[in-house]
């Protein structure tokens, strides 16, 4: 189980908001899960994640193209900078596309991975 | 003749035994480890089988092409990836009653790829070698070829998605009764071309949110007339599936993969639920 804190920072707010917005990835809906029950969600259980095939190719073709989606809305919507300059733009994308692909993963997991990677206007 | 195999799917998520064991091992030696348990109300009986979908794939080398990056704090979100890759993956759906086995068609495979992503698409191909076989091994070969997967999300709408797969391979009968039969017992390679179809949308009104449909051709290339004849140059499979509120879903199956004697019909209503957190 994962010891990261999911809480009212900006990393969670805007990995939920990306997640469940109709104008954004729309993967729920906000009145089935809150803010809270939406941290221990899984890849599976959004909805792009494909139920009609375990195909590894088409998951992971699937999961980098979400990902980009993702990342896409994440710096237009926040003021973001990189975590470390030393990580690249691919890093970013192949580790976000990593969590999407992980049907066990959960939402959590992909705060955490992108708070390790990108730094919000209310981190010091 | 119809027949009609219903599958009462309830997906128990043990969570702790086998997925933690795919999480611990993070290394992309093992991308996914994937054991989810099923039970087949057999349609012949009253009898019920319980089985098995698994999923085991990861990356024996990668090798990223595109190295560059400029070193400033502002990622780019357009970033193209370009990277090549020797995978394996192995999958298939077990059962304890063999012969009830409506998905009777496991494969395992090893291939070196290409991979690219971009704003426009992501897609992936190069050449695979893979063993198919069923359950009891009772039929079996390998395939040598080439193939090409293409994925583009936010088709048709804003999160909808279309994925082809194309392979085309040499196929190496080992054992194959029913072409063994047809065929008067020559078994020689031939040249198959597979499809993988799928296109999913994103529906997300009321207590319907998706919808996606599934298509699989395996399709021999100039076969013999004893095999056209017989109706095995083409196996087909195409699967409807409504995904609802609560992952209730429903799902309809018809046709049929290699070493499938004939069409199944396959209801699937399902629902998932935690053991344990």
């Amino acid at each position: 189980m994962s010891s990261y804190e999911w809480k009212e920072n900006l990393v969670c707010i805007s990995t939920y908001k990306i997640l469940e917005g109709d104008d954004f990835l729309d993967q729920f809906e906000e009145a089935e899960f809150s803010f809270n029950d939406a941290k221990d969600l899984k890849m599976e259980q959004l909805r792009y994640y494909p139920k009609t095939t375990n195909d590894n190719d088409i998951i992971k073709l699937l999961s980098y193209e979400i990902a980009r989606k993702f990342i896409k809305i994440l710096i237009k919507n926040y003021t973001v900078k990189k975590e470390k300059k030393e990580i690249t733009s691919e890093q970013f994308l192949s580790c976000v596309a990593e969590i999407f692909q992980d049907k066990n993963k959960k939402v959590i997991d992909l705060a955490e991975m992108v708070d390790s990677k990108v730094k919000f206007s209310d981190e010091q | 003749m119809t027949r009609a195999i219903y599958l009462l799917c309830a997906n128990f998520v043990f969570i702790n035994s086998l997925v933690v064991f795919g999480q611990a091992n993070k290394n992309k030696l093992i991308n996914n480890f994937d054991i989810k348990p099923i039970i087949v109300a057999e349609k012949e009986s009253d009898k019920s089988s319980i089985g098995l979908n698994y999923l085991i794939s990861g990356n024996l080398i990668e090798d990223n092409l595109n190295k560059g990056e400029s070193e400033d704090m502002e990622y780019n979100p357009d970033v193209i990836i370009s990277k090549l890759y020797v995978k394996y993956q192995s999958n298939g759906t077990i059962l304890i009653n063999k012969k009830n086995n409506p998905l009777n068609f496991l494969e395992s495979s090893i291939s070196g790829e290409y991979f690219y992503s971009s704003n426009a698409l992501s897609m992936l191909g190069g050449i695979f070698y893979k063993y198919e076989n069923d359950q009891d091994f009772s039929n079996k070969q390998t395939v040598f070829g080439v193939n090409i997967t293409l994925v583009k999300y936010g088709f048709g709408g804003m999160n909808n998605y279309i994925a082809i797969k194309n392979n085309i391979g040499l196929v190496d009968p080992a054992t194959d009764s029913i072409r063994t039969n047809v065929l008067k017992g020559e078994l020689k390679s031939f040249y198959r071309y597979e499809l993988e179809f799928m296109l999913n949308i994103n529906l997300g009104f009321a207590d319907l949110e998706t919808f996606e449909f599934n298509y699989k051709l395996f399709n021999e290339i100039n076969a013999p007339k004893e095999i056209k004849n017989a109706v095995l140059d083409k196996y087909e499979l195409s699967t409807f599936r409504l995904g609802f509120k609560n992952n209730i879903y429903l799902a309809y199956s018809i046709g049929k993969l290699p070493f499938d004697k004939k069409d199944n019909y396959i209801f699937e209503i399902g629902f998932s639920y935690k053991l344990q957190n």
